[in-house]
C-alpha cells in the first residue's frame, strides 16, 4: 500500500483566495524519498502545508490518502499523531515553552493516542541527548524556549531533532536547506539520511538542487504553477540545475 | 447581628467588639464608621470603582460573621501545597492556632489576642497605612475588624522558611461578611517571605471578605509577599494591602488570582525612604462570570526610589479583567524610576479587559513609563504545536502557561514556584473541562 497518495489535489487560500494547487498527483511508497522542486510561487510550500493541515488553505478538489486513511478528514494534530511530520521552512518561536518540555509533550501526545504509556523520564533524556549530539545541538538549546534565540541553522537542526524524536512515518521537509551554510547543510542532511528506512517516506521540498546532493531522492517532481509538469529520477534535478525552470513555462500555461 | 451591608451598625458602640479596647482603637473604628456612613458601598460612579460594581452584594442578605466557626473538614482544596513552610490557618479571618518552631525574634499571633493583651504593641501601626477617606471599604474594615494575623519580625532577624497563611472562608449556613485585619512589621534589616492562600470551604454560601493588610518594611529589610486568591464561585474577595517601605528596603509582591466570583486586589505601596524599591508582579485568570480587578498605587514619596509593576491576565468568554495602575512621583522624589506594564490575553471575543494606567509626576528628573497590550493566542504558534501532535486544548494550555511564564518567574525558584505553577495547572485543567470538552 502506498504511504501517501495524492490524487488531483486542488487547493486555494481560504476566503475565496486564488487557487494555488491545480491538480497535483503523486504517490510515495514506504522507503521512498521524493523531491519536489519548482520556482518561487509554484505552490511547493502550500503542498506541504496542505498535507500537514495548516489552517488558511481550503482543499477544493482531489484527495490525500495516508496509510489508507483520508488525511484531509483529520485535524493537524491528529495527522501528526498518525505519523505525519512537517519540518517548517520558518520554525516558530514560542517564548515561555522550554524545548525539552515541548518535545516531551509532543511525544506523549502520540503515545497517548496509540494507547501507550508516557515516555520514561530517563529514556526521554537519553534519546534526546543522543539525537542532539548527532545533530550538533548543544544541550543549552534544549533548555531554552522553543526556537527562541536560535540562529537560522540552529532552528533547522532543531526541526530535524524533533523529527528524530517523534519518529514519524511521513516526513515533509519544507525548504529545510534555506538559510543553511554548507557545513550546517551537511549536518542536517546526515540527520535526515539517518532517518531513511524501509517504512518511512519523505517529501523534500526545495528550490535548489544543492540539498539533493546530500539527500539523494528516488523520484524528483517539478512543480510549476500548481501542477507537476515532470517527474523523473535524480538526474532530473541536475538537469534543472543546468537549464532552469524556464523550459517548463509553456507546460504550465 | 443580622444587618445587611446597607444597614451597617448605626451607633458607634455597636461596632466595638473587644471587651477592653484602647481609646485609639475606638477612635479608629468611629472614624471608619463615619467615612463608610458618608460614602456607603462604592458604586461605579466613584472613579476608583469605575469598572467594578458591587451592586450584586445588595441582593444578598449577608450576616456579619460572629467568629465562632471552627475549621471544617475541608481538606486544603485550592490552597498552595507548601509542606515545608511555617503554616497558620485562619477561618473567616481568625487564626486557628499559631505555628510553633518559629525562630527567635519572629512573632506570629492573633490580632484579637494582642489587642486584649498587648495593645500598645499595635498602636504605632494599626490603621496608619491608608487614609480612610480614600477607601470606604477600608474604612468599613476599620469599623468592623475583629481578628486577623499579626506578624512581627525583629530587626536583623531572618525568617528561616516562608510563613504560609491559609485563609479559609466558611459559610455553612448563611451568607456572611468578614473583615479580617492583618499586620506585618519587619524591623530594620529583617527578611521574610509571607505566602497567602485564600480559599473557600466547599459548599459555602455567598461570602464577602473585606480584608485589610498593613505592612511596614523597615530600613534595609526585605519582604517577599506571594499570594494566591482561589476562592469559590460565590466568593467576593476584596483586599486592600498598604505597604510602607523604608530606606534601602524592598517589597516584592506576586499575586495570582484564579478563583472567586469577584476579586479586587488593591495595593498601595509607599516608598518612604531613599533607596526603597518595590516590584509588584501578578497574574490572573478569569472565566465566565468572574471579575478580577487589580488596582495598584505606588507613591514615590522621596528621592531615589524604584518601582515596577507587571501584571498579566488571561480572560475567557464572559470574564472581565480590570487593571488600574497608578504611579505617583512627589515633588521631591527626584531620580525616581517607575515602570508599569499590563498584558492581557483574551481567549474569546466575549471577554472584557479594562486598563487604566495613570502617571502623576511632580518631580522633573524621573524615569517613568507604562505599557498595556491586549492580544489573542498566536495562530502560528498554535499550529506549530499541533503539527507536533499536541491537541488543540493542550496547545492552548501550553501557550497560556507560556504567556504567564515571565511573571511567574517573580516567584523564587524551587518549592514556591512549583506550588504556584501547580495552581496554574489545576486552573487550566478546570478550564479545559469547561471550555473545550463542552
Amino acid at each position: 500500500m502506498a504511504l501517501l497518495e495524492i490524487t488531483d489535489l486542488h487547493a486555494a487560500l481560504e476566503d475565496g483566495g486564488k487557487p494555488i494547487l491545480k491538480g497535483v498527483s503523486l504517490t510515495i511508497r514506504p522507503g521512498e524519498v521524493h523531491a519536489v522542486m519548482g520556482p518561487n510561487g509554484a505552490g511547493k510550500s502550500t503542498l506541504s502545508n496542505v498535507i500537514a493541515g495548516r489552517p488558511g488553505f481550503v482543499v477544493t478538489g482531489g484527495s490525500v490518502t495516508y496509510d489508507g486513511q483520508d488525511l484531509l478528514a483529520l485535524d493537524a494534530d491528529a495527522r501528526a499523531r498518525a505519523g505525519v511530520f512537517l519540518a517548517f521552512q520558518y520554525p516558530v518561536e514560542i517564548p515561555g515553552v522550554a524545548t525539552a518540555t515541548f518535545l516531551k509533550t509532543a511525544i506523549n501526545a502520540r503515545r497517548k493516542a496509540a494507547g501507550e504509556p508516557e515516555i520514561e523520564a530517563l529514556e526521554f533524556l537519553k534519546r534526546m541527548k543522543a539525537n542532539a549530539k548527532a545533530l550538533g545541538v548543544v544541550e543549552d538549546m534544549l533548555k531554552r524556549p522553543v526556537n527562541v534565540g536560535f540562529s537560522g541553522g540552529e532552528k533547522k537542526r532543531a526541526e530535524v531533532l524533533q523529527m528524530a524524536m517523534l519518529e514519524p512515518r511521513l516526513c515533509l521537509l519544507d525548504e529545510t536547506d534555506s538559510g543553511l551554510d554548507i557545513d550546517a547543510l551537511r549536518v542536517v542532511a546526515d540527520g535526515v539520511n539517518a532517518l531513511r528506512g524501509p517504512d518511512r517516506g519523505m517529501l523534500v521540498i526545495t528550490h535548489y538542487q544543492r540539498l539533493l546532493d546530500y539527500i539523494v531522492p528516488d523520484v524528483v517532481h517539478v512543480l510549476v504553477d500548481g501542477r507537476i509538469v515532470k517527474s523523473g529520477d535524480k538526474a532530473l534535478a541536475l538537469d534543472l540545475e543546468a537549464h532552469g525552470y524556464a523550459q517548463f513555462a509553456g507546460a504550465a500555461a | 447581628m443580622t444587618e445587611t451591608l446597607d444597614l451597617i451598625p448605626l451607633a458607634p458602640d455597636e461596632v466595638t467588639l473587644g471587651v477592653n479596647e484602647p481609646a485609639w482603637l475606638a477612635d479608629l473604628r468611629r472614624a471608619g464608621l463615619s467615612v463608610y456612613r458618608g460614602q456607603g458601598l462604592p458604586t461605579v460612579r466613584v472613579e476608583a470603582w469605575k469598572y467594578t460594581s458591587l451592586a450584586g452584594l445588595r441582593k444578598i442578605d449577608h450576616v456579619r460573621d460572629d467568629g465562632t466557626l471552627g475549621l471544617s473538614d475541608w481538606g486544603g482544596r485550592g490552597a498552595l501545597d507548601l509542606p515545608d513552610a511555617h503554616t497558620v490557618t485562619l477561618v473567616n479571618g481568625r487564626p486557628v492556632g499559631v505555628p510553633d518552631a518559629l525562630p527567635v525574634g519572629v512573632r506570629v499571633a492573633s490580632l484579637a489576642h494582642l489587642l486584649e493583651t498587648e495593645p500598645d504593641l499595635l498602636t504605632p501601626y494599626l490603621g496608619r497605612g491608608a487614609d480612610l477617606s480614600d477607601t470606604p471599604m477600608g474604612a468599613l474594615n476599620a469599623a468592623l475588624m475583629a481578628d486577623g494575623l499579626v506578624v512581627l519580625v525583629a530587626p536583623g532577624v531572618a525568617l528561616d522558611r516562608p510563613l504560609h497563611m491559609i485563609s479559609v472562608t466558611e459559610a455553612p449556613d448563611h451568607a456572611r461578611h468578614i473583615h479580617p485585619r492583618h499586620l506585618v512589621v519587619l524591623g530594620a534589616g529583617a527578611d521574610a517571605t509571607l505566602v497567602e492562600s485564600r480559599v473557600t470551604a466547599p459548599g459555602a454560601a455567598p461570602t464577602l471578605t473585606n480584608m485589610v493588610t498593613d505592612m511596614v518594611v523597615g530600613e534595609r529589610a526585605r519582604l517577599r509577599h506571594l499570594s494566591l486568591a482561589n476562592g469559590g464561585a460565590e466568593a467576593v474577595d476584596l483586599g486592600l494591602t498598604t505597604v510602607t517601605v523604608g530606606a534601602e528596603a524592598a517589597y516584592d509582591a506576586f499575586t495570582l488570582t484564579l478563583g472567586g466570583r469577584l476579586v479586587r486586589h488593591e495595593g498601595c505601596v509607599r516608598l518612604a525612604g531613599a533607596g526603597a524599591e518595590t516590584r509588584l508582579r501578578g497574574a490572573y485568570g478569569v472565566r465566565e462570570a468572574q471579575h478580577v480587578d487589580t488596582t495598584l498605587r505606588v507613591d514615590h514619596a522621596v528621592a531615589d526610589t524604584t518601582s515596577d509593576q507587571v501584571f498579566k491576565g488571561v480572560v475567557d468568554a464572559g470574564g472581565r479583567g480590570v487593571f488600574q495602575g497608578k504611579t505617583l512621583v512627589r515633588r521631591d522624589a527626584q531620580r525616581s524610576d517607575g515602570g508599569q506594564l499590563h498584558k492581557a490575553l483574551v481567549l474569546s471575543r466575549d471577554a472584557e479587559v479594562y486598563t487604566k494606567p495613570e502617571l502623576e509626576i511632580y518631580a522633573d528628573d524621573v524615569k517613568c513609563g507604562h505599557g498595556a497590550t491586549v492580544g489573542e493566542l498566536d495562530a502560528d504558534q498554535l499550529f506549530y504545536l499541533m503539527a507536533r501532535g499536541i491537541t488543540e486544548a493542550d496547545a492552548r494550555a501550553l501557550l497560556v502557561e507560556a504567556f504567564l511564564d515571565d511573571v511567574v518567574e517573580a516567584v523564587p525558584e524551587g518549592a514556591l514556584r512549583d506550588a504556584f505553577l501547580d495552581a496554574v495547572r489545576a486552573w487550566q485543567a478546570r478550564r479545559h473541562a469547561v471550555t473545550w470538552q463542552a
